[in-house]
């Protein structure tokens, strides 16, 4: 008999720790003769630094120094460009500005860091920023991104020509033919506005040199440890062996936590060697708004053509893509739109084209989603208005353009993220639709509810989309299993973890393949002392790609305990059975060694070994996917607008998603309810809002509106399994499916809740202010 | 987001918190509950050189039933006021308004007397004070003085308290007994700074005509803000669909509200027109006795 | 951020223009200016110290200097406000017409940019804070102009507007003027 761990609802053996307090975060780090650093940040959105004056600062109690970009010397280098561009797409232009340690000639964003101060406490370092004195020569905002290519807009970054940091062409079949011959085109503009991923924690840094030993360790917020760890020895030109980054329990990441190599990333661990004491900075709330990077503002021009019975004939796209002040992560986020805009459907002609803008505004990558809920918003509402011309049902014209389940592999002969073509490895798009239509009563809703609730006076309406999503990409992740005398499994992996749940479904994946129970099972995230190989958390990525890498580790060390059980108790392999802890000859309960007693043999202190024998009941193993895995699911909802007041109530939410095979239904669960509540944030509540000068008008909690527990309704979830081909576990992503049709959803029900001719959702966010002018517009248009 | 260095006082009583006022003037702040102060420090917005905590200041806090009406002591929490019998009783509408307050953990230190003071134009104990006709109890160096609600607050956060003065408290009168109310808010999240809020008391005489109508709003100006133009339409007459429609109307042209980035001045006003129907409809329905 | 608006004085310009220039009166008026001195051919440099309810830490160093100078009639400002809670800068276009034998219309339109950490949190408060001190500031003004009117009437005349005053007035009025908008401007932040 063997314990069924994979695929079962385990409570998350994390949560204890975490909810009495008991897990470490960065800011528990606390260690002795700690110095705190905080930051003087640009009021500014785009100025030049005409002289920074620190000496105010260095009067001031208990501050011990203060450093700005002059003082750094040779250290001071733009960061690296973390992802490049797609070297296999043709037409494709880049050009890249990263961001630096401290401003030094310029400053291109409001919040970007020009000085720091050490100081005892972090109290007495924000007393003597005040001190400190910086001349500016205000130069012109840069907010608007179709003014910012403009000829007359102002330079951002003077060694380019103008503000285009990106011109990319993608193109599959004849758009213009397909156009033609067209039965109806539908062209609306669609714009998608910046929103925060605004953690739970905000980030933190805490370095610490050890000069005696030549260590750093440093304790960092990173989704991505090890890729930190690597950047941080060659800047500081000390052996990465010698530089432990540990990234302990994270309240958060969502994307702006990978791999930056922000300002303060980099500064800290330079400050520590500069002092010879530990230094710590906490990022408070007001700081995250400028300092950690932020999503989504593009605008497209969009259009689609299709037949009289509703078939897509083709799609043309034509988007600008706000980058901020500097574009570190490339164009994932862009070609993310761009490819995901195509969903479920079999598209067969696609023209797509963008520009990706730098602006006065803080840095953009990726949060939760990375640029897919545009694409997705901007087909969905492309369907949405030929349903309406055709007078077709709103789940009919999607059933009509599905991808049908013997498409698969299905080539899309574009060029996705990850370099590679985008190829959907499997899926079955009509079961989740149906089912989610099944679960919010679709046709009832339309039939009875809906007309009975009009004539009360109600204003309740009904949305459905779907999406397909991308996950799971590579490079690789790595995993070492280990089994100890005392019979417990050591799991280290090298991605971080901020929630996802990591302990308790790579220690299912382990167990089951050891024959183990969970409370047996370590495991271990985001510590380059413990395992120094591999990438990072995110792109919905962490269960298959460091899951299976888990899992052939498991797979190794199962294979040496059924060997050395094999030889150990005079069986052969195949007789071999692992459960319980033990590992035991079938229908032999008798002949038996639990896995501890295993794990002594096999590392034995006296006598001869075989030549060849690794010692141990341990192995390391690495998974690569091919190509990533694409997720998919419908959502649906029903609300209610009060029209009077343009205020909206989300009354049901519907999410039949299918992320191939499932390893936990729980924690697929958490994540999907999850990325729901940030994706109803950036329906209604969420929105950055800029002046014309680059200032940030709401960064505080008190004007940012995250929805709160009451502003996100139950989550009514189901799934659909259609197993990747591409990684042996059939695993796909979940981060980041419940953020990314949202929108589209919202907009969709909030025209079938309202149903006023004219009225057009064309644009996420919304607020109840927005909403009420759009209401006021058609009716004045009436 | 730390505060910048102050000096921190810790009075008992009234008069030695007057006496550090006085000694310490402009830059003396008086520290309540703290749920506005304490923010505006950590944003080094306010940097007050000394801080007059008034939270372990006897007889400050305490409510009581005073002729059919009740008097709720500065120093009371709000959460306090809110859970109060007593408040329910005398000042329905009162207790009706609290839970618009933010949310229970901020008004479980929020004080009632934190916030008349600060007089926050979004906040709805001010507005609500002016509708019931409350006066407020100031106690200076020279004794105490009475001050009618609608000459307390003068403005923009401004009230008449003087610089060396505290509140003492407010006084809500008893409510007619031929009265309704209702208090009515539209926030982003509930919790939130009230996009507009309305607070109403209405009398009903004989044959269930109007006698008296106060339409108080909040969010909309300076400061609360009784809408006079609103009980025109009203007073003598019948309250119907009609007469309240066009009170509503007359409440709606007679502001002239803020514009910020959750709310133009449009939609404010349109929200002044609807919530000033609903809660019309809600305190007549009441004198009726329909709820 | 634009405002643009109006205010009436009830005396007339030439009165306007003499009263105003007296630094008591604007002291009286604007409390929130702690010093105004000039620092050049048209150009000022100033201390302000003004709050709001619970913001009392806004200080802020102003540099203002004037342009496009129209005597006794027009006048734009260029202001620059620095202080460690933001900045304020822009630009402000007033205009002094007569508006019958006793009443000057003031009329001014700014653009402004505010930024810093006032932008980012204050912006509930922005429009209400502008419109309540522009009027509380320029009421405050009136009523000093009026005060003064009444123990004035023995002087006899009102002041003459001869070329040799007018030249040495336009200055010190302008600097009220600007006063004025300054301090409307940096309210904007609060």
């Amino acid at each position: 008999m063997t314990t069924r761990l994979f695929g079962t609802d385990c409570p998350r053996r994390e949560d204890p720790r975490l909810l009495t307090g008991q897990a470490l975060f960065v800011d528990d780090v606390h260690l002795e003769g700690m110095l705190h650093v905080a930051f003087l940040r640009s009021d500014y959105a785009h100025a030049r630094l005409v002289n920074v004056d620190v000496s105010g600062a260095l009067e001031v109690d208990g501050v011990v120094a203060a450093y700005t970009a002059a003082d750094l010397g040779e250290y001071w280098q733009p960061g690296p460009l973390l992802v490049s561009p797609p070297p296999t797409i043709e037409k494709l232009t880049f050009r890249h500005a990263t961001q630096v340690p401290l401003a030094r000639d310029k400053v291109c964003h409001v919040g970007e860091p020009i000085a720091a101060v050490v100081a005892h406490s972090r109290y007495q370092a924000e007393d003597a920023l005040a001190r400190i004195r910086v001349d500016v020569e205000p130069l012109g905002a840069v907010v608007d991104i179709e003014a910012a290519l403009q000829p007359d807009a102002p330079l951002i970054h003077e060694q380019f020509d103008s503000n285009q940091a990106s011109h990319v062409i993608q193109e599959k079949g004849d758009y213009d033919a397909a156009c033609a011959r067209a039965a109806l085109t539908v062209q609306r503009r669609f714009r998608f506005d910046r929103g925060a991923s605004a953690p739970m924690e905000n980030r933190g840094v805490v370095a610490s040199w050890d000069a005696k030993c030549g260590e750093l360790t440093v304790w960092d917020t990173t989704q991505a440890p090890i890729p930190i760890r690597n950047g941080l020895a060659h800047m500081l030109g000390i052996p990465e062996s010698q530089v432990r980054v540990i990234a302990p329990f994270i309240g958060g990441g969502f994307g702006p936590k990978i791999m930056m190599f922000y300002p303060e990333e980099v500064l800290l661990p330079w400050i520590s060697m500069q002092l010879g004491w530990p230094v710590k900075w906490i990022e408070d709330r007001h700081e995250s708004f400028f300092a950690t990077t932020q999503e989504r503002l593009q605008i497209h021009d969009a259009e689609l053509s299709l037949d009289a019975e509703g078939r897509i004939l083709g799609v043309k796209d034509s988007f600008l893509y706000d980058a901020g002040a500097y574009n570190p992560y490339g164009l994932t986020l862009p070609i993310n739109a761009q490819c995901t805009l195509l969903g479920p459907y079999d598209v067969p002609a696609y023209y797509s084209e963008f520009r990706a803008v730098f602006t006065t505004k803080p840095i953009v990558t990726p949060v939760r989603g990375a640029g897919r809920n545009p694409g997705v918003f901007v087909m969905e509402r492309l369907l949405d208005l030929a349903a309406r011309e055709l007078g077709m049902d709103r789940t009919e014209i999607r059933r009509r353009n599905f991808l049908p389940p013997d498409a698969f592999p299905h080539d899309h002969e574009i060029i996705y993220q990850d370099f590679a073509p985008l190829v959907y490895d499997s899926g079955n798009y009509l079961p989740s639709l149906e089912k989610a239509a099944k679960m919010i009563g679709y046709d009832r809703f339309l039939a009875e509810d809906q007309p009975r609730l009009r004539a009360e006076g109600r204003h309740v309406g009904i949305g459905i989309v779907a999406y397909v999503e991308g996950t799971g990409i590579g490079p690789y992740e790595g995993a070492r299993v280990s089994i100890e005398p005392s019979g417990r499994v050591n799991v280290a992996t090298g991605v971080g973890t901020q929630g996802q749940g990591h302990f308790t479904s790579f220690a299912q994946i382990v167990a089951e393949q050891l024959g183990v129970e969970l409370p047996d099972v370590e495991v271990i995230t985001g510590d380059t002392g413990k395992f120094h190989w591999g990438t990072g958390t995110f792109a919905s990525r962490g269960a298959v790609v460091a899951g299976n890498a888990c899992h052939a580790a498991a797979v190794k060390v199962r294979e040496k305990v059924i060997e050395l059980a094999a030889r150990s108790l005079d069986s052969s392999e195949q007789e071999i059975e692992l459960a319980e802890g033990s590992a035991r000859v079938k229908g032999s309960p008798d002949r038996a060694l639990t896995l501890g007693d295993l794990a002594t043999r096999a590392n034995p202190l006296r006598g001869a070994v075989t030549p060849g024998t690794e010692p141990g009941l341990e192995a390391t193993a690495y998974f690569g996917p091919e190509r990533g895995s694409t997720a998919n699911g419908v959502h649906a909802m029903i609300l209610e607008v009060d029209p009077e007041t343009a205020m909206v109530d989300v009354q049901r939410y519907v999410v039949v998603h299918d992320c191939g095979v499932v390893i936990n239904p729980t924690i697929v669960r958490g994540q999907i309810v999850g990325g729901v509540a940030h994706g109803i944030g950036g329906c209604f509540y969420e929105q950055l809002v800029f002046d014309s000068g680059g200032q940030l008008l709401n960064a505080s909690f008190m004007d940012y509106l995250l929805p709160t527990a009451t502003d996100v309704p139950n989550v009514e979830t189901d799934h659909v399994e259609t197993p990747s081909p591409y990684n042996p576990l059939g695993i796909k992503g979940a981060g980041e499916a419940g953020a990314i049709p949202t929108g589209a959803l919202f907009a969709q029900a909030l025209e079938d809740a309202l149903q006023i001719p004219g009225l057009e959702v064309l644009e996420m966010p919304l607020s109840p202010n927005r909403l009420f002018e759009l209401m006021r517009d058609a009716r004045s248009d009436e | 987001m730390k505060p910048a260095p102050f000096l921190y006082r810790c009075p008992g009583t009234v008069d030695e918190a007057l006496a550090l006022l006085e000694e310490h003037g402009y830059d003396a702040k008086l520290l309540a509950g703290g749920q506005s102060l304490i923010p505006t420090m950590n944003f080094r917005l306010s940097e007050p050189a000394v801080l007059i905590d008034l939270n372990r200041v006897d007889d400050l806090a305490g409510i009581e039933g005073r002729d059919g009406g009740v008097w709720i002591g500065a120093m009371t929490r709000q959460r306090s006021a809110e859970r109060s019998e007593t408040v329910r009783q005398a000042a329905p509408l009162v207790a009706e308004t609290l839970p618009w307050i933010a949310h229970p953990q901020i008004r479980n230190r929020g004080t009632v007397g934190g916030s008349l003071a600060h007089a926050d134009p979004a906040s709805e104990l001010p507005a609500v004070a002016l509708a019931l006709e409350a006066r407020l109890l100031v106690r200076g160096k020279s004794g105490e003085r009475w001050v009618p609600a609608s000459e307390f607050f003068t403005g923009l956060f401004a009230t008449a308290l003087g610089p060396e003065e505290i509140l003492l408290g407010v006084e809500f009168p008893a409510v007619p007994a031929a009265a309704g109310w209702a208090f009515e808010e539209v926030s982003r999240r509930h919790g939130d700074y009230a996009l507009v809020g309305v607070a109403v008391l209405v009398t009903s005489g004989s044959g269930g005509r109007c006698d008296s109508a106060r339409v108080a709003l909040l969010s909309v100006g300076d400061g609360p803000v009784v809408s006079t133009a609103a009980a025109g339409p009203l007073v003598g007459q019948e309250p119907t669909a009609g007469t309240i429609g066009e009170a509503a109307a007359a409440a709606a042209r007679d502001v002239d509200p803020p514009s910020d980035i959750h709310a133009s001045s449009d939609y404010r006003r349109q929200l002044v027109r609807v919530l000033t129907r609903r809660a019309l409809t809600r305190a007549f329905n009441r004198t009726q006795g329909r709820e | 951020m634009e405002i643009e608006s109006e205010f009436q004085f009830e005396g007339a310009r030439e009165m306007v223009w003499e009263l105003l220039h007296d630094p008591d009166v604007l002291a009286k008026a604007l409390p929130g200016a702690e010093r105004l001195e000039l620092a050049g051919e048209d150009e000022y440099v100033g201390e302000l110290r003004a709050g709001v309810g619970p913001v009392t830490a806004a200080r802020f160093e102003v540099k203002v200097r004037l342009t496009d100078q129209q005597p006794p009639a027009a006048f734009t400002m260029i202001v620059d406000g620095r202080g460690t809670a933001g900045f304020v800068e822009g630009s402000a276009r007033v205009n002094l017409d007569e508006a019958g034998p006793d009443a000057t219309l003031m009329r001014y339109r700014a653009e402004l940019q505010i930024g810093g950490r006032i932008a980012g949190v204050g912006q509930r408060l922005l429009d209400s804070v502008g419109r309540s001190m522009a009027r509380q500031s320029l009421e405050d003004l009136n009523s000093h102009i009026q005060s003064l009117r009444g123990g004035e009437t023995d002087a006899g005349a009102l002041p003459a507007t001869s070329s040799e005053t007018s030249s040495s007035l336009t200055r010190p009025v302008i600097i009220s003027a600007a006063v004025v908008i300054v301090i409307i401007l940096l309210a904007m932040l609060l």
